[in-house]
């Protein structure tokens, strides 16, 4: 028995406590444990896996928002998994219960594939996150293989690998048409050079406005969301019972503004506003819950009063995924057409940190409004890019 | 090579072989053709049982001929399911009862229970990357690869215990109730197009719980018969509710999987014919529901009487508790139009599956008397 056996019992109660977050380190640690005691082809084939499905599932969430759903189960699970641990290791691990039984001859020994495997099965069976469910899936693979291994079982070693390249397939697919990109918007100007910010991937304006027929420029009194931003707030109001002091202040405000028609012009300043004003992508407190983070027209009443809003802007930058690196994988994608990050805040506030692009669209709920589309010329990009959203939204609203 | 074996072979194929072709041909012709290739699928099924290949069972391949004969009834089950489809429209839908009635026959035949799971699994991956394809449709497939998965990696943690154990079989008998889709236990299939994916699925389920017995011991027996009882029970109590409905769908695999913690085989066999031709969706129909409600003459009814036989050599209080539960379930949620209308149906498929329910109700105690199980 060596420390990587012990040590990953330990990281699977971690995976069942906080997440995927600990699957590499549980699958380095398996791979470790299994190729510590010899180095034949099985070990190297089940630690090769072993490590493949824990590192790329976890690569691919990353590129993903958290989808910020709730989760309700308690703090007893990763109990419950330590409790079915002690059992398992009760029932088969002493010498009493082993004595009998070939193969393992009176020795004491830990089942580490085994509680592995269970905790991933308490994960998949309470947690309710879809990608908590995965990653349970995954740590149950990891356990399975780990334990095939110890006992030489080249049939539940193979199996098991099939199984995981299930999963991991089948999750991943879950995951691509369930979850937003995160997609990181390129430096504008000298000034943002040094600091990244981070837009949903679903909802950039950036990529087409250069290509946009509308006159920049115009000023902060054009942006016409408050409207927009009141209904938006009482329908998260009702979510949120709690009232809010920053709110309240910023309802007041709002029927103030200028409650001219909405054009679609307005966002690419709006955009430009926002970028400068947020001090620091990186320095948000993410401890905001979703009714907050689902406030995607508190930017544009921010710029109308500019006194206030830094607060809010920061929360809600810091709480999107900032990763440099992510840029040139996501800048090919196009944007959408104007309409489209309308008519995706509504739908999924409750769930998703919307993105700032938002601020300067209505608050029509339908995916696609061809008028509103008509001023923009819709490359074939914006095109397949609205068919994907209309097939998100519908996903989205069927699984709600 | 020799004929039966070649029939054997013939038989595996045959099923993929249809599948290609309903997927290639026009979509006008597409349910005649796939009703033809059903029909001689369920013809080399019946003839591999027929003539067994002796010699793959020196190879490791198994031919217990209970096995056999419940790779006839998930043929019979492929044809019932395409007979009472429309004309669709989608290829890969309509290849898929042929594709996982196919894999799940080459994993009941497997010579490794583990590698008829590994093909379990493959199956379950295929039908619901078909299902989940239209939008709106990615969580409902992903909850069936949980759940299917959490019962394929609960029966590897089994067999990965030292035989006999307590814990192995515990650990086996839960992944395969969730395998075989038992109603509190497994998960809630689609009501639509379940027939496609999970009837093959947990027949397939229910044959290898068969060969699993002996590595599982007593407690995988008992968990087995704890959990169809649990099932029975709770299908009696919910009544003629949406809920009761639904439990009454899996009503004979909860009783098959009395019979196989039983050591009933035949019995077990009997109830899978009555899950491949009477469960799933069509368990609304009155024949169907009739069938299931183990109403004489049919093979659920004869599957009753000889289950009942042998849990009175096992155990006489959990004969008293079966038969309590069977006749409270039959009273409560059978639907009240079941016992009454419909005594010959109207449609092609019914008919077709009633027949091959009185036929095998009537057979498989011959041929038992016989001697061939």
């Amino acid at each position: 028995m060596t420390l990587a056996v012990i040590l990953a019992p330990l990281l699977a109660l971690c995976v069942v406590a906080r997440g995927i977050g600990f699957l590499p380190a549980l699958g380095v640690v398996t791979a470790v444990a299994m190729l510590v005691d010899a180095w034949e082809p099985l070990q190297e084939f089940g630690a090769v896996c072993v490590v493949l499905f824990s590192v790329l599932p976890v690569w691919f969430v990353s590129r993903y928002q958290d989808d910020g759903a709730r989760e309700r189960t308690g703090p007893m699970v990763p109990f419950l998994a330590l409790g079915l641990m002690v059992i398992l290791q009760l029932a088969t691990g002493t010498p009493a219960a082993m004595g009998e039984a070939p193969g393992h001859a009176g020795a004491a020994y830990l089942p580490a594939g085994l509680c592995v495997a269970l905790a991933g099965l308490v994960a998949v069976t309470c947690r309710q996150a879809m990608v908590w469910q995965w990653a349970g899936l995954l740590a149950c693979v990891d356990g399975v293989m780990l334990s095939g291994v110890i006992e030489n079982q080249v049939m539940v070693v193979g199996v098991t690998a099939l199984a995981g390249c299930v999963v991991a397939l089948l999750g991943g697919m879950c995951v691509h048409r369930v979850m937003l990109r995160v997609a990181v918007a390129p430096a504008q100007g000298g000034a943002g050079a040094e600091r990244p910010s981070a837009r949903s991937g679903g909802f950039e304006l950036g990529d087409v406005e250069p290509a946009g027929p509308e006159p920049r420029g115009l000023g902060p009194e054009a942006v016409v969301a408050p409207r927009i931003w009141t209904e938006a707030e009482a329908a998260a109001e009702d979510e949120e019972p709690l009232p809010r002091p920053g709110k309240a202040d910023q309802k007041a405000a709002s029927p103030n503004a200028d409650t001219k028609p909405e054009t679609d012009l307005t966002s690419p300043t709006a955009e430009e506003h926002k970028d400068k004003a947020a001090p620091d992508a990186e320095t948000g407190s993410s401890d905001e819950d979703d009714a907050e983070t689902a406030e995607p027209q508190d930017a544009p009443d921010a710029k109308a009063d500019p006194a206030e809003p830094t607060e809010t802007e920061s929360t809600e930058t810091g709480l999107l995924k900032t990763d440099p690196s992510e840029a040139k994988t996501e800048d090919h994608k196009p944007g959408v057409g104007r309409a489209v990050p309308a008519a995706e805040a509504p739908d999924k506030a409750p769930e998703h940190t919307p993105d700032k692009e938002a601020s300067g669209s209505t608050d029509q709920p339908a995916p696609v409004d061809p008028e509103e589309a008509e001023p923009v010329p819709r490359t074939p990009e914006m095109i397949a890019r609205d068919v994907w959203l209309r097939g998100y939204l519908t996903e989205r609203g069927r699984d709600a | 090579m020799t004929v039966p074996v070649f029939l054997a072979a013939l038989a595996f194929a045959w099923p993929l072989l249809g599948a290609a072709i309903v997927m290639a041909a026009p979509t006008p012709r597409s349910r005649e053709i796939a009703i033809w290739m059903a029909g001689a699928g369920c013809a080399l099924a019946v003839a591999v049982f027929l003539f067994p290949a002796t010699s793959a069972a020196a190879e490791g391949w198994d031919d217990d001929p209970v096995q056999r004969a419940g790779r006839v009834m998930l043929a019979f089950g492929l044809l019932l399911t395409v007979m009472e489809n429309s004309t669709l429209q989608d290829r890969l839908l309509r290849g898929l009862p042929h594709i996982s009635t196919a894999l799940t026959g080459l994993a009941c035949v497997a010579p490794d229970p583990i590698v008829g799971l590994g093909i379990l699994e493959a199956a379950l991956a295929y039908g619901v990357f078909v299902f989940s394809r239209p939008a709106g449709q990615a969580r409902a497939g992903w909850a069936l690869v949980r759940t299917g998965s959490v019962g394929i990696f609960l029966v590897l943690s089994g067999l990965l215990l030292p035989s006999g154990s307590a814990p192995a079989g515990l650990m086996m008998a839960c992944g395969l109730v969730m395998l075989a889709g038992l109603t509190p236990f497994g998960q809630s299939w689609r009501e639509e197009n379940d027939t496609y994916l999970f009837l093959p699925f947990a027949g397939a389920a229910l044959l290898l719980s068969m060969r699993l017995r002996a590595h599982g011991g007593e407690a995988f027996e008992t968990a087995l018969v704890a959990a169809g009882l649990a099932s029975v029970w709770l299908t009696a109590c919910a009544g003629r509710s949406d809920e009761g409905l639904r439990l009454f769908r899996t009503f004979p695999s909860a009783l098959a999987l009395i019979a196989v913690g039983a050591g009933a085989d035949v019995a077990a066999l009997l109830f899978l014919c009555g899950w491949c031709l009477a469960g799933g969706n069509r368990s609304g129909r009155s024949w169907a529901a009739r069938a299931l409600a183990c109403f004489p003459p049919g093979a659920p009814f004869v599957g009753c009487l000889l289950l009942l036989s042998m849990l009175s050599d096992w155990s006489w209080s959990i004969t008293v508790l079966t038969v309590a539960g069977i006749l409270c379930a039959v009273v409560r949620s059978v639907p009240v139009e079941g016992f009454t209308q419909d005594l010959w149906p109207e449609d092609a498929a019914g008919r077709v599956a009633c027949s091959v329910l009185v036929l095998t109700g009537f057979l498989v105690p011959l041929a038992m008397m016989l001697g061939a199980f």
